[in-house]
């Protein structure tokens, strides 16, 4: 509860000093807004000349990237800071962290609040939405439930995807680049992972569960798996908050600091 | 015009070794894209089982159009026209201007020497997964290579003049991010480097026409794709130097009036 108090205690420090800049505080609000429409323009243009990818049609596709952007959105609304590890390292700002009596991962979560990010989370709430209203389905009321709680689960994922692999970068200090590079494996998951070879599936689902993330509960939703593999949402999000967690301790042990 | 080189010749070969010393973290941003062209190639894959043309593309000509718009997007990046942006954000485009030469020339070939980098590190990339996937060979006859190129050059000085405005637009706001950002849309859109402009509705297609966007990435790909001939091909390459001719005065014009505005702060 105290981590929680300490989150939003940085969080409204960071919105104080956003405010600051009123201009600037829209036009990254609206640039997240705009970030996402590429993406959806594809989809919908893509969609005019083909009726569907391997049985998915244009809405169906367009639920899997609503799940990736809330989870992407609300990682860059408040949780930029595990992006941004090994800069914290090289500029020693990770050192102060260290030295103060607070949780070091709570102090990494509530580093910066990016208002793009919540352009993005209501883009992907949009078309989520949108997307089920164009498919003419009534969603009884667990489906409804089991929407809400993918998206706090998916954001849950995201969010320790990316602490994970940047505290790796943390560890080796040659793989500064491994968290954009995993980061951008996020694509492979707005697609029905149908479409990729058997060990492209596995991997999505395990070692960089995005699939988990998009494709699990919207194929569940859509009746297009049996509701039984719902299961792998809730195994994945335990499993990868301890890995995250062994991970960032081991990289914090090795850690020797940046200066003198 | 032997100065004139000697003078510029130096902002590309400093550019070129800025990018070399830090080649890693180029090859590393090569992986990411390699997840977009990756999910690309599965995507129309699937597609291409189902159907044996989309739109007039079949296979090998669509992954061939995915793979060059891939390159292109790698080579002139992001990066180098932050460079411009930021350069005039923090102050230091004052260095630049008291210096006695063109501040077009000086960013054109500091460009073109981070390009050849990018440019060859993504041909070497672009070229292995072509000849994987595609019939590559049946592409690559000596006239429509040559061509090609002459359409690349073209291409690029236009993607430059492109990124060298948006860059300018820094003059009148504080965001660079959003301006760099709000022009990768739309030359994304009206180029043809999401999709094919024929995939899109015909009223898109007419309005792109009059664009310079499409002859940075679209036209390139239709030549090497061999989908244009005769007279229209000579027609396409007037359209390109048109544009480049247009857009790099422009530029000119566009700097001369937005340096007029330049407020720094202090010193």
């Amino acid at each position: 509860m105290r981590n929680i108090y300490i989150f939003f205690q940085l969080t409204k420090a960071n919105l104080n000093a956003l405010l600051s800049f009123k201009i600037d505080f829209l036009v990254s609000f609206f640039a997240g807004l705009l970030s996402q429409t590429i993406g959806i323009l594809f989809l919908s243009v893509l969609f005019m000349n083909i009726p569907s990818v391997a049985d998915w049609n244009v809405y169906q596709v367009g639920i899997l990237y609503g799940f990736i952007f809330f989870a992407e959105g609300i990682m860059t609304l408040s949780f930029q800071g595990t992006f941004g590890l090994v800069n914290q390292v090289r500029s020693g700002t990770l050192d102060q962290y260290l030295l103060r009596p607070l949780p070091i991962s709570t102090q990494i979560y509530g580093q910066r609040t990016n208002l793009a990010g919540l352009g993005t989370s209501i883009t992907g709430l949009a078309v989520i939405t949108y997307s089920i209203l164009k498919l003419d389905m009534v969603l009884p009321l667990w489906k409804i439930n089991l929407l809400i709680l993918s998206l706090i689960l998916g954001a849950v994922i995201r969010v320790n995807i990316n602490f994970a692999f940047n505290s790796i970068s943390l560890w080796l200090e040659g793989a500064a680049g491994i968290g954009g590079t995993v980061y951008s494996l996020q694509e492979l998951a707005k697609y029905p992972i149908d479409i990729y070879p058997r060990a492209f599936q596995v991997m999505l689902l395990t070692l960089f569960p995005f699939a988990a993330i998009s494709y699990v509960p919207t194929a569940v939703i859509l009746n297009k798996i049996e509701p039984l593999f719902y299961i792998i949402l809730p195994i994945v999000t335990v499993v990868i908050v301890v890995i995250r967690k062994f991970i960032f301790w081991q990289a914090l042990k090795v850690y020797e600091g940046a200066g003198n | 015009m032997k100065s004139f080189w000697r003078r510029y010749a130096g902002f590309a070969r400093c550019a070129m070794e800025k990018k070399l010393a830090y080649r890693n973290s180029f090859i590393i941003g090569w992986m990411s894209n390699l997840a977009g062209i990756l999910v690309s190639i599965f995507l129309w894959r699937v597609l291409f089982l189902e159907y044996s043309s989309i739109q007039g593309y079949n296979w090998d000509q669509m992954i061939l159009y995915a793979l060059i718009v891939a390159m292109l997007n790698a080579t002139l990046s992001f990066r180098t026209e932050m460079n411009l942006s930021e350069k005039i954000l923090d102050g230091s485009i004052v260095s630049d201007l008291t210096k006695p030469i063109d501040f077009q020339n000086m960013s054109f070939f500091q460009a073109l020497g981070e390009s050849a980098i990018e440019g060859g590190i993504s041909i070497c990339i672009i070229s292995v997964l072509a000849f994987l996937l595609t019939d590559l060979g049946a592409y690559l006859t000596l006239v429509n290579t040559l061509l090609f190129i002459v359409s690349l050059i073209l291409a690029f000085i236009l993607k430059f003049c492109l990124s060298y405005i948006s860059g300018l637009m820094c003059f009148y706001t504080s965001n660079g991010y959003g301006v760099v950002y709000l022009r990768q849309v739309i030359t994304d859109v009206f180029s043809g480097a999401l999709l094919p402009l024929t995939f899109f509705p015909v009223w898109f297609q007419k309005l792109s026409g009059v664009l310079p966007f499409q002859a940075s990435v679209y036209l390139p790909t239709q030549i090497f794709l061999g989908r244009i001939g005769g007279m229209e091909l000579l027609y396409t390459l007037l359209l390109q130097v048109g544009w480049v001719i247009v857009m790099w005065i422009f530029a000119k014009l566009f700097f001369n009036i937005a340096v007029k505005k330049i407020t720094i702060n202090g010193g």
